[in-house]
């Protein structure tokens, strides 16, 4: 049985999009008969996460959270994985990191310790949002254009398709989503700049025809 | 880590850039957390890190629009 | 002159393949003045001095 494995803190605005986001991705695994270990909130923690890391070895790990370039970090920016520290409990996993900078270092020291593929950002991971819909993230469109490819990426995945497959898909909805925005029919074209960074900063490291094997 | 200063003719160019930002809506960067519009004009202003961030963020998409970004 | 001749062509390559959308927005701005892609075309288009001075600025900048 594939397992999955998802980091989702909820301490501030940023942390409660991405977890909202994340959370959407459960129904495609559950559909597809993978097993889901959901890291909510206080869960987010080092302990629990290197204790779940270890025990049950899950194929797939995302993980959501503020980070740096060689460290992610959990709720309340615990940090839960860093370079040269415990990167090794990545060994033998597909790895995809909502977190910024993270994919610079510690996605490189990852592979080189074992991870089949860390997938992340080089850099800062920008979005934006309407604080209104702060109460009900998914339907925030504004929000919707910065993060539906990471699910698009994280959903991909878990159906079967290889990391090549899945990042092209990915990479093809922010181009897409950056093509409609810059439509004469738009109103968010001062947004593109930011969607252009992100994906200009999506990155790899590790196998690329690797796949969860679905 | 000693930045350099941003040249001010850059620095107008993005302030001015940025005034088009919705001010109904908020921009979460990564490592520094969430900001309105306001405070990230504020940190262009201040050519502090997330100033320069924001400034090296719209270079690169002026810059990268000779490529073609489409 | 050769070398603004040489900004022009390449100003007037990179603008036609702009989408519409940020044609309106500023790139440079000139004895105060917020020019944008557009209005930066008009000067280039007709030769004028504010284009000289327009073009040897997006150069600089590293824009076009």
């Amino acid at each position: 049985m594939i397992l999955y494995l998802a980091t989702r803190p909820e301490h501030d605005d940023t942390t409660y999009y991405l977890s909202h986001w994340c959370k959407k991705t459960f129904l495609t695994a559950e559909s597809h008969g993978i097993k889901v270990f959901d890291l909510h909130r206080e869960k987010a923690n080092r302990e629990e996460f290197e204790g779940r890391m270890n025990k049950f070895s899950p194929n797939f790990v995302v993980l959501n959270g503020h980070g740096d370039v060689d460290k992610v970090g959990g709720h309340k920016n615990e940090i839960l994985v860093s370079s040269g520290v415990n990167e090794d409990v990545l060994k033998g996993k597909i790895v995809y990191a909502i977190s910024c900078k993270s994919a610079n270092i510690l996605g490189k020291t990852s592979v080189e310790k074992g991870a089949l593929n860390y997938t992340g950002y080089d850099d800062d991971f920008i979005f934006f949002y309407e604080p209104k819909n702060m109460t009900k993230p998914l339907t925030d469109e504004t929000a919707k254009l910065f993060l539906e490819h990471s699910q698009l990426f994280i959903e991909s995945l878990l159906k079967g398709n290889s990391l090549k497959a899945s990042k092209e898909k990915a990479e093809n909805k922010l181009r897409e989503n950056i093509n409609k925005i810059l439509s004469t029919e738009s109103s968010d074209s001062e947004l593109a700049r930011f969607l252009v960074w992100d994906l200009n900063h999506f990155i790899s490291h590790g196998d690329l025809d690797t796949s969860l094997g679905v | 880590m000693t930045q350099h200063s941003t040249p001010e003719d850059v620095k107008q160019l993005v302030l001015i850039r940025m005034e088009t930002l919705s001010s109904h809506k908020k921009i979460s960067i990564g490592s520094y957390g969430e900001f309105s519009k306001e405070e990230i004009i504020q940190h262009i202003k201040d050519d502090d890190e997330i100033g320069k961030k924001m400034i090296q963020v719209e270079m690169e998409f002026l810059r990268a629009l000779k490529k073609g970004i489409i | 002159m050769g070398e603004v001749a040489g900004f022009r062509e390449r100003f007037l390559k990179i603008y036609p393949n702009l989408p519409l959308k940020l044609r309106s927005e500023t790139i440079v701005i000139i004895d105060k003045e917020p020019i944008s892609w557009n209005v930066a075309y008009i000067e280039v288009f007709n030769n004028t001095q504010k284009s000289m001075k327009i073009l040897k600025k997006l150069d600089e900048l590293k824009i076009i």
